[in-house]
C-alpha cells in the first residue's frame, strides 16, 4: 500500500525510517534507479560488444577468470580501445606481471594510462578502491592473478561494487579472487591450440583464437559465446625510436 | 588611488592560537625574555579582564589570573603567522606590501567590481586572514599611510570615502598620524593637539617653522595622501610547524600535530593559488639533532588526507629513532596545471581532481610504483620506467585503432630460473617454479646482444609452447650459461 506524503511527516519514526534505508542504499527514487542502470562502455571488440549489449557495463564489476587462456589479452584489448579514444585508463597490477613494451605494440596510449604496481593485497584494493572513487577512469582493471581467491574479504568486493555503481567506473577483475556474487557479468575465454607457423629455426608463434563465453550474467542478456583473435606480439622488439628523415641508423653523419 | 590595509594585532597571541587553537576562549599569555626580565608581551582578552597587561612580569601575570595559560614567544611559530598574513593579503591583490610583522597593504585599484567595492574588499581581506588562521582588522581608504590609520584605528571593518580622508582624520590626535615626539611637542606648546586642528594652519611659514617632517604631517592631516605601494615580491617558502614541551615517541602523536600543520600549509597554499609539489619535514630530536625527511608527492596537490598518508608513509619507512622535541614542514609550491573543460565531446577530468587522486593511491602504494609505463628505449623487451601520468586531454580525431588485436605477454618479475632438458640443440622438457611440461611446439630463437659498452647482455628467446597448454617467452642466458622464463602469453 502507498503511503501519501503527508503521513510520512506526521509519523516521526517513519521518516526515520525512510531517511536510513535511503541512507543505506536499499531505498532509492527513480532518478537513482536510473543513474545506476548501467550503460554500455564499448570494448572495441564487435563480437563481444555483441555478447554484452553494447560493451562492459559502466557501474560494474566484470570477473575474467582463468589462467593461460587469454583473460588478459581480452582486458588489455579493451583499454587499448579505451586509451586510444580518449579515455582514462587504471591498471592495478597486484600480480606485477603488466608488459608496457606489450601494452604499447598493442597499440595503447601509455599516457593515458595509469600503472599501479601495490605491493600487496590490501594495497591493491585500496588503491582499487580511491581510483574508482575518483570517477575519472572509466575502467579499472585490478589483476589479481597471483593471489589466492579467499584473501579477497566479501566487505571490500562489497565495497568495490558500490563505488563502481556511484561512481560510473567499470571494474574489470582478472583472475578469481573471490567476486562472483557481486560480479554483473563473468566472461570466461577458453584458449584454442596456439598457432605457429614455418619450420626450423625460423618458426614463428603467431597467436590464438578465444572462444569467450558469458557464464555469469546479472545483465538481462542473452547466453552466448564469441570467438577472438589474438596475434603474438614480435618476439624482438621493434625500436623503440626510428631515425630522423635524412639520418642513418647505422654509422654515417647526421 | 585606493589602498586596502590587514592589520593582525597581538600577533604572538594570534600566532600562537593559530598552532594551538583549543586555546581560544581561555586566558593566555605570550611572554618574552628570560628569568627575572621575562615579561608578558601579548594577552588574550579573558586574560585582560582579569588585569593581565602587556609588560606585566610574569610573577604578577600569574599572581593575577592564576589560570593564565603562559606560553614562550616561538619564533618560527610568529614566522609562520607573518607569512600568513602576507599570504591572506596575496590571495586578494597580487601587489602587496608589509609594513611591519601583521600589518599589510593591499593596491586596491581595480578590484572594486570584483569583490563589490571597498567594503567587500575589506570583507574579503578579513575572510582569507580567518581562513589562514588569523583575525585581523582591514581598512580601505585613498592612500597607504590613511588605509593604514583606518585599519589599526577602526573595529573590524573600517572604509573611509574618497574625500572624507581630511574629515576622518580630523579628530585623531597627531601622534596617532606619525608625529614624531619632538613635533608633537612643538605643535602641542602651539594649541594644536589634533589632525583637524594642524590642517586648519596655513601652509605658508610651516616649511620654515617646522621642516619638511612638519609639511609632510601636514598635508596628510589635509588628507593628501600620494605616497607610491612598493610591492614586494612574496618568495614561494611555505613553512608550518612548533615546538613542543614534551618529546613525542608515539606515531600517532606525530601525526596529530602534523595535520593541523598540513592544514594551515594547504590554506596558505590555495591563499597564493599553489598546490604542495613536495613536503620536506623536520623533526628536532632529543636531545639533540634533526631529521630531515623530503617526501614526495607524485602530483601537486591541496589534500590534505592525502599529504598526511604520504608523510605516515615515510615515517613508518624511516622513523625518526629518537624522541621529537620540534616538528616543522615545509611545502613545495607547484603551480596548477589550467585547463579548459569541455561542453561537448568526452568528459575530461580536471587536472587538479587528477593529481589529487594520483597522490592519493601513490600514497598507498608507494613511491615509484604508481605512474605511465614508459618502455625503455632498448632491445630488451621487459626493460622500462615509471613516468609521470599527465595525459593529455583528449582530441576530436582520435578513433579506435585498426588491426588486429594483440595476445598480452604476462612478465615474471624477476624472471624465473629454469631447468632446460636439451635435444638436438633445442629445448625438450621445462622446469621451473610452478612450471613442468614438455615442449609441444617452439618458435626461435632470436638473439639478443646489448649493452657491451656498460651491462652486457646476450641471451637467446624463444617462444614455447608447453605440453601443460600454455605459451612461455623463455631465453638462454648465453653469459651465464642460464635458462629463465620471462613471462607467460595469456
Amino acid at each position: 500500500m502507498a503511503i501519501p506524503k503527508r503521513d510520512l511527516s506526521a509519523r516521526p519514526e517513519l521518516a526515520s525510517l525512510v531517511a536510513d534505508l535511503r541512507r543505506s542504499r536499499l531505498l532509492v527514487g527513480p532518478q537513482e534507479l536510473e543513474h545506476r542502470l548501467p550503460t554500455p562502455l564499448p570494448t572495441g571488440l564487435a563480437p563481444l560488444d555483441r555478447l554484452l549489449g553494447g560493451g562492459l557495463p559502466r557501474g560494474r564489476i566484470v570477473e575474467l577468470p582463468g589462467e593461460k587462456t587469454g583473460s588478459t589479452a581480452l582486458a588489455l584489448s579493451i583499454a587499448v580501445h579505451l586509451s586510444r579514444t580518449g579515455r582514462l585508463v587504471a591498471w592495478v597490477d597486484a600480480a606485477d606481471a603488466f608488459d608496457p613494451r606489450g601494452a604499447r605494440e598493442a597499440g595503447a596510449a601509455l599516457a593515458r594510462l595509469l600503472w599501479c604496481r601495490p605491493r600487496d593485497l590490501r594495497a591493491a584494493i585500496r588503491a582499487a578502491d580511491a581510483l574508482i572513487a575518483s570517477g575519472a577512469f572509466p575502467l579499472v582493471v585490478l589483476d589479481l592473478r597471483r593471489e589466492t581467491p579467499r584473501l579477497v574479504a566479501q566487505g571490500a568486493w562489497l565495497r568495490l561494487a558500490r563505488g563502481a555503481e556511484a561512481h560510473r567506473s567499470c571494474l574489470l577483475v582478472l583472475g578469481e579472487a573471490g567476486a562472483q556474487s557481486f560480479a554483473a557479468a563473468t566472461l570466461v575465454p577458453s584458449r584454442a591450440k596456439a598457432r605457429f607457423s614455418g619450420k626450423g629455426p625460423g618458426r614463428l608463434f603467431e597467436g590464438v583464437e578465444l572462444d569467450c563465453r558469458l557464464k555469469r550474467n546479472k545483465l538481462g542478456l542473452a547466453p552466448g559465446e564469441t570467438k577472438l583473435a589474438f596475434r603474438a606480439p614480435e618476439h624482438l622488439p621493434s625500436l623503440a625510436w626510428d631515425p630522423p628523415p635524412g639520418t642513418l641508423r647505422f654509422g654515417g653523419g647526421r | 588611488m585606493r589602498f586596502g590595509c590587514l592589520f593582525v594585532p597581538d600577533l604572538p597571541l594570534q600566532a600562537l592560537l593559530r598552532v594551538e587553537p583549543d586555546l581560544h576562549g581561555r586566558p593566555v599569555a605570550v611572554a618574552q625574555g628570560e628569568g627575572a626580565s621575562a615579561r608578558v608581551v601579548a594577552v588574550s582578552v579573558p586574560a585582560r579582564t582579569q588585569g593581565v597587561l602587556p609588560g606585566a612580569r610574569l610573577k604578577e601575570a600569574l599572581a593575577l589570573c592564576p589560570d593564565l595559560v603562559l606560553r614562550w614567544d616561538d619564533e618560527a611559530v610568529r614566522e609562520a603567522a607573518r607569512e600568513a598574513a602576507l599570504d591572506a593579503a596575496a590571495a586578494v591583490s597580487p601587489r602587496v606590501e608589509e609594513v611591519a610583522p601583521g600589518l599589510v597593504l593591499v593596491d586596491a585599484r581595480g578590484l572594486g567590481k570584483l569583490h563589490g567595492g571597498d567594503r567587500g574588499l575589506a570583507s574579503a581581506l578579513l575572510a582569507a586572514a580567518r581562513r589562514v588562521g588569523l583575525e585581523g582588522k582591514a581598512g580601505v581608504a585613498s592612500g597607504k599611510r590613511i588605509a593604514r590609520i583606518a585599519a589599526v584605528r577602526g573595529e573590524g571593518i573600517e572604509v573611509v570615502p574618497r574625500g572624507g580622508e581630511r574629515a576622518f582624520l580630523a579628530p585623531l590626535p597627531l601622534a596617532a598620524l606619525g608625529a614624531s615626539p619632538a613635533l608633537a611637542e612643538t605643535l602641542a606648546r602651539w594649541g594644536v593637539g589634533t589632525a583637524g586642528a594642524f590642517a586648519a594652519l596655513p601652509e605658508s611659514g610651516l616649511a620654515s617653522r617646522l621642516g619638511p617632517e612638519g609639511v609632510r604631517l601636514w598635508r596628510l592631516c589635509r588628507g593628501r595622501d600620494d605616497e607610491p605601494i612598493v610591492p614586494r615580491e612574496l618568495p614561494p617558502i611555505f613553512e608550518e610547524g612548533c615546538d613542543l614541551d614534551h618529546e613525542i615517541v608515539a606515531m600517532e602523536g606525530l601525526l596529530f600535530l602534523l595535520r593541523p600543520a598540513l592544514e594551515r600549509l594547504v590554506e596558505r597554499l590555495s591563499c597564493r593559488g599553489f598546490s604542495c609539489g613536495g613536503l620536506t619535514m623536520r623533526l628536532s630530536l632529543e636531545p639533540a639533532g634533526e631529521a630531515i625527511l623530503p617526501v614526495e608527492v607524485a602530483a601537486p596537490t591541496r589534500d590534505v588526507p592525502t599529504l598526511l598518508a604520504l608523510c605516515r608513509s615515510l615515517l613508518e619507512r624511516r622513523p625518526p629513532g629518537a624522541p621529537v622535541r620540534g616538528l616543522r614542514v615545509r611545502a613545495e609550491a607547484a603551480g596548477g596545471r589550467i585547463e579548459q573543460l569541455r561542453l561537448f565531446g568526452l568528459p575530461t577530468v580536471s587536472p587538479d581532481r587528477l593529481a589529487t587522486v594520483v597522490a592519493k593511491v601513490a600514497a598507498i602504494v608507494g613511491d615509484g610504483r604508481l605512474g605511465s609505463p614508459v618502455p625503455e628505449d632498448s632491445h630488451v623487451h621487459e626493460a622500462f620506467a615509471m613516468g609521470r601520468f599527465d595525459p593529455p586531454p583528449p582530441t576530436e580525431e582520435e578513433t579506435a585503432p585498426e588491426g588486429e588485436r594483440h595476445l598480452a605477454l604476462r612478465l615474471f618479475r624477476p624472471p624465473l630460473p629454469a631447468e632446460v632438458r636439451m635435444a638436438a640443440g633445442l629445448p625438450q622438457a621445462i622446469s621451473a617454479r610452478g612450471v613442468t611440461g614438455w615442449v609441444v611446439s617452439l618458435a626461435g630463437p632470436w638473439r639478443v646482444d646489448v649493452g657491451w659498452h656498460e651491462r652486457p647482455l646476450c641471451r637467446d628467446g624463444f617462444d614455447v609452447e608447453l605440453s601443460d597448454g600454455a605459451v612461455y617467452r623463455l631465453a638462454h642466458d648465453l653469459s651465464q650459461d642460464r635458462w629463465f622464463l620471462l613471462g607467460r602469453y595469456d
